[in-house]
């Protein structure tokens, strides 16, 4: 946890870095600052250098070099200030049953199809890759399972199709959780047609 | 020479196979002869340009070959190689005939640079003396560069419009004459920054590139000055400025392009790696006009995590193709690591691919560390120094996994040390693991600071189990 007058500086230093290194000079903004640095200092020799370098900038003509200096000296001690939340009260999270599939897809293709298929720019083109994947056992790949949810509309589409009769029925149970957490974002025929595919799923599995 | 296909799959990339195949079976290859000894084979091959290309395969020094083409590719072994492979593979005739001229000047610059890798080379008075001159010059550069960075911070940087935009990047440009591209880049990046910041009014990113600017000019004078004194010392080598040319990265930040035998003259080679590769993503560099493509792997030998990157002008996407995901290890004759940085670039020409073994993974997990504590320190050293990577990569052993109030995961160490999370994008799909597949697995993480808020969070990158890696990039 970073100490509050440090980020109160900070603030104050980012508005003369946006509006210009002039108007620091015998700005009171700035100068409060300076009793609470030296009294810092007594305890940690870099908050006197910043205390030095806030009076320069404050005192001195040379604001641009001033500033800068003491925008270093600040950023490097916000940095260091920097820590993993306090977690004592947190808990272990309800995981999942069933193990997440493999990643298996290069970049190449990745990118490209989930980023069509979340726009909802399903062409054949798309299909025929999604065809090509499958043949070639790539198509469970995880990173694509939200992207094949968001290409579920409720409008009978070819990708859709495509989508729910050839391949959601071969991907396993991991693909469920998918499903699911489109359900609460979804609205009219998609939330139908997304509810409609998650009993199907179901029933298909009590039949196995 | 029996060449198989599972041989030329381990030598070449996927695309440089599919390519070099329909090379071999279209005829492009012509001419296709051998040494006498039988251990070098070349052909003639079709290309783009007026004149065809000539490429080679030598299998007379080392168990895996050498290889050359006077194509322009930047891919190596090139689609070329891989035809004159599969030519051989399909059993065709090569005749003993005279090695072409361009094969042999191409093979014995090659091997003279085999033969002085490894040797520093004591400059002439000459090339001390252009070097003094080029030191001199960058001198003259910075000083010009501190002037302008002054400038902006008097200014201020909500001034810088379209039109001061505009005036600073011709003064940007004149950074150009002076051999500092680093920082010329730099500054290009800042005033970038300056124009999303004049929109958003949030000042962040381009406060951090500033600061980082004053740190690197400072720290390149300081840098600069000692090769002053080197250089004007000679024939003396007091080697002021080798410490931080090895340690740091502030040659490659000034803008200098390290040549791979000048990286082995520093001791900076590895040999007889292996290594895996856990993410892969491309940069779109609007400010520089490139692509990156970077991949994150880790050592076999000592769980160095390093980082490779390649270098695509916009411009030269026509001739230079992509790089992808790759998913097999490489066994790496020679890898070239630059310097400085907890995350290292690095480089390598020769390479065999081969299946990822699960004696690979169980090596990435044993180095995976235990302490998060320890970890996120080292973090946050790292981020202190305004030239050093804000974001350093980290592989993490996961003894237990924890849940906040409003549904943020944290992995814990086996002290209890936590590390919050930040899962965005495909890094989402950790909720979806289950606990088998988390827990006594390495977390390949990259850590983020919010100074805003006064956070150290890690963005998980692969988790690296003994059966497999789950990447969240590509």
């Amino acid at each position: 946890m970073a100490l509050p007058i440090l980020d109160e500086l900070k603030q104050e230093l980012d508005r003369v870095y946006a509006a210009g290194s002039g108007l620091a000079k015998g700005d009171p903004r700035l100068l409060k600052y300076l009793p609470a640095l030296t009294a810092m200092g007594r305890k940690a020799p870099v908050f006197n250098t910043m205390a030095e370098k806030l009076k320069a900038l404050c005192e001195e003509d040379n604001t641009a070099d001033n500033l800068l200096d003491l925008g270093n000296i600040l950023y490097s001690v916000l940095y260091t200030q920097c820590s993993s939340p306090d977690t004592t009260a947190w808990r272990e999270p309800s995981f999942v049953e069933n193990s997440l599939p493999e990643t298996k897809l290069n970049a190449a293709v990745l990118e490209r199809l989930a980023s069509d298929l979340e726009k909802k720019l399903a062409n054949y083109m798309n299909i025929s890759v999604l065809e090509s994947l499958q043949s070639k056992g790539l198509h469970t790949d995880p990173r694509l399972f939200k992207a094949y949810c968001k290409a579920i509309n409720g409008d009978k589409s070819n990708m859709e199709e495509f989508l729910e009769e050839k391949l959601f029925p071969t991907l396993g149970p991991a693909f469920d959780a998918f499903l699911e957490d489109e359900v609460p974002r979804a609205l009219g025929k998609r939330l139908l047609k997304i509810k409609d595919i998650i009993e199907r799923r179901k029933q298909r599995r009590r039949w196995i | 020479m029996t060449i198989t296909d599972e041989f030329i799959r381990s030598y070449v990339s996927a695309a440089a196979y599919e390519n070099g195949k329909t090379l071999a079976s279209k005829g492009k290859l012509i001419s296709l002869g051998q040494s006498a000894d039988g251990s070098l084979f070349f052909a003639e091959c079709e290309g783009s340009g007026a004149n065809n290309y000539n490429c080679y395969l030598d299998f007379g020094k080392t168990s895996i070959p050498t290889n050359g083409c006077t194509c322009p590719s930047r891919q190596i072994p090139c689609k070329h190689v891989s035809g004159l492979l599969h030519c051989m593979q399909m059993g065709k005739t090569f005749n003993v005939v005279p090695i072409p001229e361009d094969i042999i000047k191409k093979k014995e610059r090659r091997d003279q640079r085999a033969k002085d890798a490894g040797v520093p080379k004591k400059p002439t008075k000459t090339q001390a003396s252009a070097a003094l001159k080029k030191c001199e010059a960058q001198l003259e550069g910075l000083e010009t560069a501190e002037k302008l960075l002054k400038n902006i911070a008097m200014a201020g940087l909500a001034s810088i419009d379209a039109s001061a935009s505009s005036a600073l990047a011709e003064q940007v440009k004149q950074l150009g004459n002076f051999f500092i591209p680093g920082i010329q880049n730099s500054f290009k990046e800042l005033l970038a920054l300056s124009a999303k910041s004049l929109k958003s009014q949030d000042y962040t990113l381009a406060i951090d590139k500033t600061n980082y600017i004053k740190a690197l000019i400072k720290k390149a004078k300081e840098h600069v000055n000692h090769k002053i004194f080197d250089l004007n010392a000679y024939p003396l080598e007091p080697a002021t400025a080798l410490k931080d040319t090895t340690s740091t990265p502030i040659e490659e930040q000034i803008g200098y392009a390290w040549k791979l035998p000048e990286l082995d003259e520093l001791g900076l080679k590895r040999v007889n790696e292996e290594v895996v590769q856990v993410a892969f993503h491309m940069i779109t560099d609007n400010v520089n006009g490139m692509w990156i493509d970077e991949g994150i792997w880790i050592s076999l030998s000592d769980g160095l995590i390093f980082r490779t990157q390649a270098f695509r002008p916009f411009r030269a996407h026509r001739s230079q193709g992509p790089e992808d995901t790759t998913f097999q290890a490489l066994s790496v004759n020679d890898m070239y690591v630059y310097p400085g940085g907890i995350n290292p670039r690095a480089r390598w020409n020769d390479y065999v691919q081969r299946g990822v073994e699960a004696s690979d993974l169980k090596k990435v997990v044993a180095f995976a560390a235990t302490d998060f504590k320890e970890a996120s320190k080292n973090a946050l050293n790292q981020a202190r120094n305004p030239l050093s990577e804000k974001s350093p990569i980290f592989s993490l052993r996961v003894s237990g996994v924890k849940e906040g109030p409003n549904g943020e995961w944290a992995v814990t160490d086996d002290k209890g040390n936590a590390i919050v999370l930040k899962l965005d994008g495909f890094a989402k799909l950790l909720k979806k693991m289950t606990k088998s597949q988390l827990v006594g697995n390495a977390l390949v993480c990259r850590f983020y600071h919010d100074i805003s808020k006064s956070v150290l969070l890690g963005e998980p990158l692969a988790v690296v189990s003994a059966e497999r890696i789950t990447r969240f990039w590509s």
